[in-house]
């Protein structure tokens, strides 16, 4: 190598030198914080951003400025209000430390960075890079949770935008080719959903649900909550309804496979629906695939159907949505305990709305924006909801307490979806063409 | 105004003279009336009778009856059977006087009663068109309520409702309003134990302004939220109505500048008289109906009200231009309206409740003290609708409902609950009767 040709690359050498020595401090961008307060079992999480200047470490620790320095390979941050102070080491991809004081407080969202004291242990690790376009993914289910729980191991790490192609078996864990999984409204998943931290809204489009198979079994009998007693006392069994039905999707019904003489051309119409679609619980809570709750879970609404798009409080990192429990129709109420339950096809895609949650699970279709109420009574559920969905359009359409008042008294929709599981389950919903043209 | 009273005059001699014609033969309609330890308060029992007189020999049906019997002279002598288990019910004596029978007898199990019949009224030979301009309206649902016009099954009746604040048309307040109804119509031919069929032919906002609410009621959001709530004392609520393009605009406020949304003109209330002496104010509702605020007793809807007294004495008001599920702030786009309506009667046969029947639905209603007893009324009363009149069993019933049942949460705001239980005629179509 001639000096000449030394002169030529050496600059370009101290650029990588530099370059080199940049990347090594380089912490500046998006970072997820995992937070570890003294006797919490699960972490909280903060989105995190650093920038940094010569020895000057600013940016937001969720809702929190940063202000901090850089020296060397440690990292010293003041949280802004005194939220914090924390201590830590750059290690390769990540930042690990102690500290105290952002402890999110009792009732907080670790995602908006919290609040309170006491000792913590932090890990700052960089978010996970989607990949470069949306993936369209087959998924083949082999496992089915009949829990609702953090715990369940996710079967699918997917990113916000990708499409699933995957299907359910029904309530009794039977698949389109008659094998028999585990049952107890048990779901597929869960999906890890990349970006998903509590405190998010999990946003799921349903594109597709549709019957695969044709037949479907439904119950006989009426369920306690929906007639009086001395009907109930009264109620005399035909052992020759059968419940069995023929799912005809090419003609858009079903009819009864063995029909009593009344029945003889009876047919509805297919409305396929999931039973259950659901987050994973929060805190260590599980429930039995059959419950529901402010994480959704068995809601049996019968407008869960293809063209829906569903919003769930985020409670765990990747939210772990799951879902199963399939009806090709279902009158309000699921009133026979069983509708017509079968397995599907189910496409769907996921988002993420950052910083942002409802107090329970919210829909939207083509005519409605809708809210859930899950709770131990009718009474309560219609309270519920009403208000999740009087607080949803303050929020999102700025409306004063006494405007949204009368628009609801005005244009509200109650649906009684759920009266024969562990929870009650009304939706209140208001009509999209009203609302058209108020932003 | 003449109309009417030309009406009433051909109404008069009309029966008068139809009367005097049948005087000298018992055959035909009569109303039966039974009075005797039937309850503590000795309530007059009302059938519809049927007489063939032969010679002297009388024969028919005395509501659920047979009726065999003697009318030698002015003296008559009754045996009732029971039509399905064709044993004895009681025998009755008495005597004709003018176009009235009246005596004593004994009915089975042991009962002393006195009897009475009386020519059931001949209705026109046509249906009648009335025009009743309302000058009273009443507050208070209640069988004591004097019926300000008599009507015929199948007479129509264009007529007006004032606000439920009391206000008509041109804002001139009748009493105190409260639920105020125009009526009560009494319906010739209507007795305890039929069904009165009310048809709602139109329905139409006859004032360009409604009012409504503006705070949630207790019943329709939690307690934080209620508590959190800071509403404006001073928001207008007073909507304008469009009944031409079928749109209601509210007022601009900050953020709603431009609200607007279709009208959906519906009654309220709507009743017969309560069973026996009860008395309910007008924003109460019951087995009578009354405060259904149901948002689908809109045109073109048909109502069947179980009867209580004889007439039924139908009464209709509060109307609302448009209203969501529950009437959540206490009211909905609260305007009078002009109405117009027949109606019809369905002999020997009510529910427990009031049902309705829209173009797409058959609709049961459960009126009660909580939202969970209301879904298990509505949706038994139409259970048993669904055995009577489609002939299904418990289990066949229990598979239609668990496909196609819809509730519909009507009233949450008033003293009682209702929530409505339905199944689309649709489905019902492709059943065998």
């Amino acid at each position: 190598m001639t000096i000449r040709h030394w002169m030529k690359i050496a600059p370009l050498a101290g650029l990588l030198g530099m370059s080199w020595m940049a990347a090594a401090a380089d912490i500046s961008g998006d970072w997820i914080a995992q937070i570890l307060a003294q006797g919490q079992a699960e972490p909280q999480y903060a989105r995190v951003s650093l920038k940094v200047e010569g020895s000057a470490v600013g940016g937001m620790w969720g809702e929190l400025r940063i202000d901090g320095t850089l020296a060397g390979g440690k990292i010293d941050l003041k949280l802004g209000d005194s939220a914090g102070v924390l201590t830590g080491l750059v290690t390769g991809d990540a930042i690990t430390g102690t500290g105290s004081g952002i402890r999110p407080a009792r009732g907080g969202r670790g995602g908006r960075g919290g609040g309170g004291g006491g000792p913590v242990s932090f890990v700052l690790k960089r978010p996970a890079v989607p990949p470069a376009a949306p993936r369209s993914i087959n998924f083949e289910p082999t496992d089915f949770f009949a829990i609702y729980s953090a715990a369940n191991k996710p079967a699918l790490t997917i990113f916000p935008g990708d499409v699933v192609h995957t299907w359910t078996a029904d309530a009794g864990g039977v698949d389109a080719k008659g094998v028999r999984h585990r049952g107890g409204d048990s779901n597929i998943g869960p999906f890890y959903v990349e970006g998903a931290l509590l405190g998010d809204t999990l946003v799921v489009h349903l594109l597709k649900v549709r019957t695969n198979r044709p037949t479907a079994h439904q119950g006989t009998r009426i369920n306690a909550h929906a007639v009086t007693a001395a009907y109930l006392a009264r109620f005399e069994v035909d052992p020759n309804v059968t419940g069995d039905w023929t799912l005809l999707p090419e003609k858009g019904i079903a009819v009864p496979a063995h029909p009593s003489e009344h029945m003889k051309n009876y047919s509805i119409p297919l409305k396929p629906m999931l039973g259950c679609i659901s987050v994973a619980p929060a805190g260590d809570e599980q429930f039995r695939g059959g419950d529901l709750g402010p994480f959704g879970g068995n809601l049996d609404y019968n407008d869960n159907v293809e063209g829906t798009t569903l919003y769930f409080p985020v409670f765990h990192a990747g939210a772990l949505l799951g879902m199963g429990d399939g009806h090709a129709a279902m009158g309000d109420g699921e009133v026979t305990g069983g509708a017509l339950e079968t397995s599907m096809d189910v496409d769907f895609s996921v988002e993420v709305i950052k910083g942002d949650s409802s107090a329970q699970v919210r829909a939207e279709t083509k005519d409605y924006l809708i809210a859930f109420g899950v709770a131990g009574s009718v009474p309560e559920s219609i309270q519920i909801s009403t208000s999740q969905l009087a607080t949803w359009l303050k929020k999102d359409y700025k409306l004063s307490d006494s405007e949204v008042a009368i628009l609801l008294a005005s244009t509200l929709k109650y649906d009684v979806t759920e009266l024969v599981d562990s929870r009650f389950n009304v939706v209140a919903k208001v009509p999209k063409s009203v609302l058209a043209g108020l932003k | 105004m003449k109309r009417l009273q030309v009406a009433a005059l051909v109404l008069f001699f009309g029966v008068a003279f139809a009367g005097a014609l049948k005087a000298a033969d018992s055959s035909g309609d009569w109303v039966g009336q039974l009075t005797g330890p039937f309850d503590s308060q000795f309530t007059a029992q009302y059938d519809h009778v049927t007489l063939k007189a032969a010679g002297s020999k009388l024969s028919g049906t005395w509501g659920a009856y047979a009726l065999t019997g003697t009318l030698a002279g002015a003296k008559a002598d009754l045996t009732l059977t029971d039509l399905k288990t064709g044993k004895p019910a009681g025998t009755l004596t008495g005597s004709l006087a003018g176009d009235a029978f009246s005596g004593t007898g004994t009915l089975i199990p042991a009962r002393a009663v006195t009897w009475k019949l009386t020519r059931a009224p001949t209705p026109p030979a046509k249906p009648k068109t009335w025009d009743y301009e309302p000058t009273v309206f009443y507050g208070t649902y209640s069988a004591a309520e004097p019926p300000i016009l008599h009507i015929f099954p199948g007479d129509t009746v264009n007529t007006r409702t004032i606000d439920t604040a009391g206000r008509d048309a041109s804002a001139i307040r009748h009493g105190t309003g409260g639920d105020a109804n125009t009526g009560p119509f009494y319906v010739e031919g209507a007795l305890p134990g039929d069904t009165l069929v009310v048809k709602i032919v139109r329905l139409r906002t006859n004032r360009p302004t409604a009012r409504q609410g503006s705070r949630f009621n207790p019943n329709a959001v939690t307690q934080a939220y209620a508590l959190a709530a800071q509403y404006d004392p001073n928001f207008n609520g007073e909507w304008k109505l469009d009944p031409e393009k079928n749109i209601a605009t509210l007022p601009p406020s900050k953020g709603l500048p431009h609200l607007t949304i279709p009208m959906k003109t519906m009654l309220g209330c709507i009743s017969v008289a309560p069973p026996g002496e009860e008395q309910y104010r007008g924003t109460e509702l019951g087995v009578f109906g009354g405060n259904l605020d149901y948002n689908d007793n809109v045109q073109g809807t048909t109502l069947y009200f179980p009867v209580f007294h004889p007439g039924a004495l139908l009464g209709m008001g509060d109307a609302h231009g448009a209203m969501g599920d529950g009437e959540v702030v206490g009211t909905g786009l609260e305007t009078p309206v002009d109405v117009t309506f027949t109606v019809d009667v369905i002999r020997g046969y009510a529910s427990s409740q009031v049902r309705a029947e829209t173009n797409d639905y058959l609709i049961s209603f459960g009126v009660s003290g909580s939202v969970p007893e209301s879904i298990q009324l509505a949706t038994t009363q139409l259970a048993e609708w669904m055995k009577k009149d489609y002939k299904l069993n418990d289990s066949e019933i229990a598979l239609l409902f668990g496909d196609v049942l819809k509730y519909d949460i009507t009233e949450l705001v008033d003293p009682h609950f209702n929530v409505a239980a339905k199944v689309p005629k649709s489905v019902l179509a492709t059943l065998n009767k």
